[in-house]
């Protein structure tokens, strides 16, 4: 057997199992992105810094400090130097952490919010090392932490020791957080939402279309564990709501083509109204490896531009 | 329904085991900390009842296919117009077919088997293919024709045809037995028995089984009378009794004595062949004179006429000459010809062989007188005895040894008497006044049999008479049982005590309860004299005919002169001696078969069954020696039936359909007849209870795997 290569070996990072053994947000969020990006042809950051990106002819009005005198004494004509800073991406994350999203099917899993945290990290990372301004929002009954947009590296930290610090609990207030989001960020970006979204989804949906009336470009990570999906439970029990604490009980073989066909059209729905509303909607389960997500952003990033 | 198996019912109790396993199996629900039980909520509210549905459809069919499989496997059959269309199960029949001599009777100028043949062949017709037939004919005993049931229906038909009465009497009860025990061992669900018969009264011997034999019965017995007779009770005239008298009997002017129940007005002429005596019975029939004749093989010897009193009238027929070889009594033809005919025997081997032994020897006692008087007749031959010299030798070609008044035996006369006795010998007793207790109660009756001997008693002050115990005993026949009549007239006032055994039959009794005339096997004994000392029997009409009588009958045992159809012939072969050469023909002179046996330490020849009415002769050493009359059973003369409604009330415990002459019996079989057996329809319910399940549970469970649209 040979020896896998590095390239291989940083992949493993993109396992959820494997980075929820890691300590520490800013390391998962480092291996998750250089595991990420060393599955790619080109890097990410290419043509995306504070530097030199272009020159245009001069036009009357712009500021006389940005034209580049060393073309002038070369050529004797007037051009204007382009920097990236002016196409950087805002984007704010938006972590919802009710009770819901601590739910772990079998024990040694990842939670929903484990899940979302460190792909949240990673898209931090990411973002940053793009030049892109990131910010934070967490949230459950109601808005817990708002960390404004910023395109520096440092604020990296403080975006990981947001991250670091929310727990799971209480009821979700997705629409409310959403409007709420939606009504703070007032210059146009992206804003991408980790939740599991289990809120009246005629609200979720209004909330979400609130970004988009402002212009917002939205991402939907939808965020379930596997035995929501597959309701795979084989032993009569007495079902907890782990918000509500209600009770229900039952014998799961008996519902579990009900139950899933019901969460299929309730996904469904999702996946329809956010692509009429052109809200990119990716479901995800706590075992998908995180590249898929990235990879999405990605692309939404690329659209974006 | 009827079920074949009914044991296998008990596996109902199986239907319970999937309720128990599901009772069992049900599992305490834990708790489990869930994300949202919303869709739980909504799904439960929705399609918990559907489960719950499927979930008791599945159990109810699990329940119901164990059942079905329980109830296949004892194998249900519907019967009646249930069971009626399509293959029917294969039928197993047995027909009863009476071939007893009254069957020969003929109403509308058919006769009853003609008409027995007739209603079997319609029940013939009405079998299927595959259906089983056993043929059982019937009369004193019944027969199955073939060794198993048969499927093949022609020869069924052929063994049918070939049916015919026969000189036997009726034994319905018999031939039913046979009939049931036949079918209670055959598979088939349909079991069929018919009762062909004229359904004769005198045919109903023993008691008919009452309703505690229902359960007992083969499972899916239907049971069919088929009567063939037309009235009730036709009338019919048999011919009772025929018998041949001596010369000197029936022409001695005080032949009333002789003959005291012999009927006024019998008319009787001098001749010189002797008398044959012919008694006539009248079974419905109109009372009046009736013309008896009797023949020599196909020659009329006489005819006279017989005058019916109450139903029954006897006659002397004067013969034109002696019937050496036997003779024949006969009737005008009536409804039943078989009893219009009687053989009678003659001759030499007619007579009785006696040897008399008195205690005091002397030429008038009465018991002499009474045998020379019965050796004028015909009836007897006897000799003198010495009982102090007895041997064996002595006692060779006697028929009976009469002591009377003998105190006693010595040792070796004793041995010779018993062993006469065990070889076939028969002996008899008047004790009399000089009888000695101790040698009669403690060795002779002891060595003979159970009889017992106690002491002499008086009658008091008074006197008593004697009176019939055993009507119908051959020594008495004759006699009338009422008081005033010739036997009852005889004073006694002294006689033996008499203890009866447990086989002794007691024929007469004083006035008290003392036996007066036993029979003990071959062993008859007076309890009274023979001298006129302890009564005044001798001189009384009755003692001659009554002694003569009794040593007859003695001598022949205690069957009738005549056999019945079906009786073996038997001849004692004394001790010491070979057997004789002895040869018997049968009435169309074909030989029967003798064969020697040994029982109780007797030897004797005898004959194979008799089967056949008329006259078998015996010749020894090619001299014939006797005759043997057959003679019908004269219960078979009573044609009185069983209607239909008796019919169903004697068998109620059998259900039968009685079947009359105006009904349909083909359509009637096949509308009675058991449908079909259902088991395999119940299996396959349970097969298709078990597909259905293996459907439900398929087509209800919900889907495992996530649809469309589950994940991205």
């Amino acid at each position: 057997m040979s020896a896998a290569a590095p390239g291989d070996l940083s992949r493993r990072f993109l396992d959820p199992a494997v980075v929820s053994r890691l300590s520490g947000l800013d390391l998962k969020a480092r291996l998750v992105v250089e595991g990420f990006i060393s599955g790619l042809h080109r890097s990410p950051f290419h043509g995306f810094s504070v530097e030199f990106v272009e020159h245009r002819p001069y036009m009357p009005g712009d500021p006389l400090k940005s034209v580049d005198w060393k073309v002038y004494g070369k050529s004797d004509r007037f051009y204007v130097k382009q920097y990236e800073d002016e196409t950087n991406l805002r984007a704010h994350l938006v972590l919802d952490h009710s009770a819901s999203m601590g739910y772990v099917s079998r024990p040694g899993e990842v939670s929903k919010l484990e899940y979302a945290r460190s792909l949240a990290a990673a898209l931090a990372y990411l973002m940053l090392h793009q030049q892109d301004g990131v910010g934070l929002l967490t949230f459950a009954e109601k808005v817990e932490r708002f960390v404004p947009a910023r395109a520096r590296r440092s604020h990296l930290e403080v975006l990981l020791r947001e991250l670091d610090q929310v727990r799971p609990g209480g009821r979700t207030a997705l629409p409310a957080s959403l409007h709420h989001l939606a009504e703070r960020i007032r210059r146009r970006g992206l804003v991408v939402l980790f939740s599991d979204l289990l809120a009246p989804p005629d609200e979720v949906l209004s909330g979400l279309a609130h970004f988009r009336h402002r212009q917002h470009e939205v991402l939907v990570f939808h965020i379930m564990d596997p035995a929501e999906w597959e309701f795979d439970f084989d032993q009569p029990a007495t079902f907890v709501d782990s918000e509500t604490g209600e009770e229900v009980a039952l014998e799961p073989w008996e519902v579990r083509g009900g139950y899933k066909q019901r969460l299929d059209a309730w996904s469904e729905r999702y996946r329809t109204e956010c692509r009429r509303a052109r809200i990119d909607y990716v479901a995800l389960d706590t075992r998908t490896p995180y590249d898929q997500a990235l990879y999405r952003y990605l692309e939404k990033r690329r659209r974006l531009h | 329904m009827t079920f074949l198996n009914p044991l296998y019912l008990l596996g109902l109790g199986a239907a319970a085991i999937p309720i128990v396993i599901h009772l069992l199996t049900r599992k305490r629900p834990r708790r489990i900390e869930f994300s949202s039980v919303e869709f739980l909520r909504e799904v439960n509210v929705a399609q918990l009842r559907r489960f719950r549905l499927r979930e008791l459809l599945l159990l109810a069919l699990r329940v119901l296919a164990i059942a079905l499989l329980a109830l296949a496997l004892s194998r249900p059959a519907l019967q009646g117009a249930l069971g009626k269309g399509g293959a029917g199960a294969a039928s197993s029949v047995v027909l009863l077919i009476d071939r007893s001599a009254s069957m020969g009777a003929v109403e509308s100028r058919t006769a009853l088997s003609e008409r027995a043949l007739e209603k079997a062949r319609v029940v013939l017709d009405a079998l299927e293919p595959g259906d089983e037939v056993q043929i059982v004919g019937f009369d004193a005993a019944p027969e199955a024709l073939f060794p198993n049931a048969t499927s093949d229906h022609a020869r069924a038909r052929a063994a049918v045809e070939a049916l015919a009465p026969r000189p036997f009497p009726t034994d319905i009860e018999a031939a039913l037995a046979r009939g049931l025990d036949l079918l209670a061992r055959r598979p088939q669900i349909n079991k069929e028995l018919f009762l062909i018969s004229d359904l004769q009264i005198a045919g109903l011997v023993g008691a008919a089984r009452d309703s505690s034999v229902r359960g007992t019965l083969p499972t899916g017995l239907r049971f069919y009378i088929v009567p063939v007779g037309e009235s009730a009770r036709p009338d019919n005239l048999a011919l009772t009794g025929a018998r041949l008298r001596g010369a000197s009997t029936g022409l001695s002017s005080d032949a009333g004595d002789l003959l005291p129940s012999r009927p006024a007005g019998t008319w009787f002429a001098a001749a010189g062949g002797g008398a044959a005596e012919v008694t006539v019975k009248s079974f419905g029939a109109a009372s009046g004179d009736v013309a008896a004749g009797v023949r020599a093989g196909a020659r009329e010897i006489g005819r006279a006429f017989v005058t019916l009193g109450a139903g029954e009238g006897s006659a002397l027929v004067p013969l034109s000459e002696a019937p050496t070889g036997g003779g024949e009594a006969f009737l005008p033809d009536d409804a039943l010809d078989a009893d219009n005919h009687r053989w009678f025997a003659s001759g030499p081997g007619g007579r009785t062989q006696v040897g008399l032994i008195e205690g005091v020897a002397q030429a008038g006692s009465p018991l002499s007188i009474a045998l020379a008087a019965g050796q004028d007749a015909g009836q007897v031959s006897f000799r003198r005895l010495e009982g102090s010299s007895l041997t064996s030798g002595a006692l060779s070609g006697l028929d009976a040894v009469l002591l009377s008044d003998v105190p006693e035996l010595p040792g070796g006369a004793l041995s010779a008497l018993v062993d006469y006795a065990k070889g076939g010998g028969s002996v008899a007793v008047v004790l009399g006044q000089r009888a000695r207790a101790e040698f009669y109660g403690g060795k002779l009756f002891p060595a003979l049999g159970g009889l017992g001997l106690g002491a002499a008693r008086d009658a008091g002050g008074g006197q008593w008479t004697l009176r019939l115990a055993a009507q119908g005993h051959p020594a008495f026949e004759g006699f009338a049982a009422r008081a005033g009549e010739p036997l009852s007239q005889a004073a006694f006032h002294r006689a033996w005590t008499l203890t009866p055994g447990p086989a002794t039959r007691v024929l007469a009794r004083f006035a008290t309860d003392l036996p007066a005339l036993v029979e003990d096997g071959r062993l008859m004994v007076f309890a009274s004299d023979a001298d006129g000392q302890w009564n005044d029997f001798p001189s009384r009409g009755a003692f001659l005919p009554l002694w003569l009588q009794a040593l007859r009958s003695l001598a022949r045992g205690s069957a009738s002169e005549d056999l019945e159809p079906g009786d073996r012939f038997a001849q004692p072969v004394p001790v010491g001696e070979r057997a004789p050469d002895l040869r018997m023909t049968d009435p169309r002179g074909r030989p029967v078969e003798l064969t020697q046996s040994i029982a109780e330490g007797a030897r004797r020849l005898v004959s194979a069954p008799l089967t056949e009415v008329g006259l078998y002769r015996v010749v020894a050493g090619g001299r014939p020696v006797r005759e043997v009359a057959v003679n019908l059973d004269p219960r078979e003369s009573d044609l009185a039936r069983l209607t239909a409604e008796g019919a169903r009330k004697r068998w109620a415990a059998y259900r039968p359909v009685v079947l009359e002459g105006g009904v349909d019996l083909a359509r009637r079989i096949r509308e009675g007849r058991y449908g079909r057996e259902i088991g395999w329809t119940l299996l396959a319910l349970a097969l298709a209870c078990l597909v259905a399940e293996t459907m439900i549970a398929r087509l209800m469970t919900p889907a495992s795997t996530i649809g469309p649209g589950g994940r991205a």
